[in-house]
């Protein structure tokens, strides 16, 4: 029996990827409009956005890449046996414990603010894409090696599409922590030109504050809703059976 | 003679327990010969086919290869093992790939393989749109593309109804006659292993042991309903006593 293959595409049709995409700029039409309200220029509060954004980009990047590659490297044999009661107390570290000497030694720059995310990025993805790649069936891997599936190509055909959900997975709840960790690091190492740096401004406004979380939360859900969720829910049909 | 096993064994060992599965294990497969597996549950069949075909590397005894290398094999699954997230084209595509034939050939030889299986209009359906006999018929196109000198079967026809069955071992069998490739097949069905092979190797359970090496006396095609077939099964279930 043949099912329509409609229900494997991350979005049903060109609307709604056109609809998607208003929708993820509707957070920063909300910033524009908060811009004139609060009478910042529009220029200050979007270079924060943006020096916030691209600090995270930066982060989620090097992030992924790392926990990608810890992950396939340790998700099986001896060194998983090691590695993994290792990387479960370290990812449990308190890194805000070690921020003051992070700043001693790196300065009160981006580079400190983005070690921090990768840091709380970095061990759900590494996580996730571990526990994705633990599904992999004996019957894959013998088919495989039958097929002759070696080195880089063994990556790109079958590690790669295998670990897609866990890294989606781990990318959401790794996000999810960063902007958290983002706001925190930046208000306390005292960057300018980010979003720690406008509501630290703004501490004794209320309004603004909440008209700021409320653009940020906007943000957030316009990402993850419209972005990684649906990602998600495609990763897995994939690899349905 | 394209694949010799001597004194072949092979023992589990699961929390310091022991578990011998395959005890002494000595054959001879012949090229082009349809060679088939038969015995119960437990008896070590897969694990046999796993060690012919070098998936199973851990065991003791000598096993040799004439003029053939793991390049040469192909392996069909009892439960497809297609991997989800590529579509049939790509499923079949993958050893082909494997071996870095250009993209307009692995094109050409992969309809071909989907046209003799009757897939040609399946090649970009996913494998969970499929039913279990195609699955299985993209498996067995998966393990021709790459023209095998030796293709393992490991109950190919056991997950599928038994009207699918009877049609995909039809098919395997014109595959057969036109390739005369090695097939080498496991199977617990008596009726089975009489409709398809040239010899039949009767195995034993716990451990697994050949108890005979038969040599298939009837004619093909084979009438599946003759005196001479039930005969053969009265005999064989007698060997391993069912």
């Amino acid at each position: 029996m043949v099912h329509s293959r409609k229900n494997l595409k991350i979005y049903q049709s060109r609307v709604h990827l056109l609809v998607t995409f208003l929708f993820l700029s509707l957070p920063f039409a909300f910033f524009l409009i908060l811009s004139q309200f609060i009478h910042l220029p529009a220029t200050t509060l979007f270079a924060d956005i943006f020096g916030s954004l691209y600090r995270m980009i930066i982060a989620y990047i090097i992030a992924a890449i790392l926990g990608w590659i810890f992950a396939v490297l340790l998700f099986r044999g001896q060194r998983s046996a090691v590695a993994l009661p290792l990387f479960d107390v370290l990812q449990s570290f308190p890194t805000f414990a070690a921020l003051p000497l992070t700043v001693y030694f790196l300065g009160a720059n981006s580079a400190t603010i983005i070690l921090f995310l990768i840091v709380t990025i970095i061990w759900p993805i590494f996580f996730s894409v571990i526990s994705s790649l633990k599904l992999i069936q004996k019957d894959w891997e013998e088919e495989v090696e039958i097929a002759g599936l070696k080195g880089w190509k063994y990556l790109v055909y079958f590690l790669w599409p295998i670990s897609i959900p866990g890294l989606i997975t781990g990318t959401i709840i790794g996000l999810g922590d960063a902007w958290e960790a983002m706001i925190a690091t930046e208000i306390i190492v005292g960057i300018k030109s980010s979003l720690g740096n406008f509501f630290d401004s703004y501490s004794k406004n209320p309004t603004i504050t909440a008209f700021g979380i409320l653009g940020f939360l906007l943000l957030i859900f316009s990402v993850n809703k419209l972005l990684w969720l649906p990602l998600l829910e495609y990763s897995h049909r994939r690899m349905e059976e | 003679m394209i694949i010799s096993l001597k004194n072949i064994s092979k023992t589990f060992v699961e929390d310091d327990k022991k578990l011998t599965v395959l005890e002494d294990i000595n054959l001879e497969i012949n090229e082009g010969e349809f060679f088939i597996i038969l015995g119960p549950s437990g008896s070590g069949k897969s694990t046999l086919l796993r060690i012919m075909s070098g998936l199973e590397k851990d065991f003791s005894g000598k096993l040799n290869y004439d003029s053939v290398t793991q390049e040469n094999f192909s392996f069909v699954f009892q439960q497809f093992a297609l991997l989800p997230y590529l579509t049939v084209f790509q499923n079949v595509e993958l050893g082909l790939l494997a071996r870095g034939v250009p993209k307009s050939h692995r094109h050409e030889k992969v309809m071909a393989e989907l046209q003799k299986l009757g897939l040609e209009k399946f090649g970009k359906s996913f494998p969970k749109e499929l039913s279990g006999g195609m699955k299985q018929r993209v498996g067995i196109a998966r393990a021709l593309v790459t023209n095998p000198k030796i293709i393992f079967m490991d109950e190919p026809f056991s997950a599928l109804d038994s009207f699918t069955a009877e049609i995909l071992r039809k098919e395997v069998l014109d595959i057969w006659n036109m390739s005369k490739t090695t097939i080498i097949m496991v199977t617990h069905l008596v009726s089975e292993a009489l409709e398809l092979s040239d010899r039949i190797a009767v195995l034993t359970s716990r451990p697994g042991k050949i108890e005979a090496v038969l040599q298939n006396p009837l004619s093909r095609p084979r009438q599946l309903r003759s005196e001479g077939f039930f005969k053969m099964e009265d005999k064989i279930k007698e060997l391993i006593k069912i």
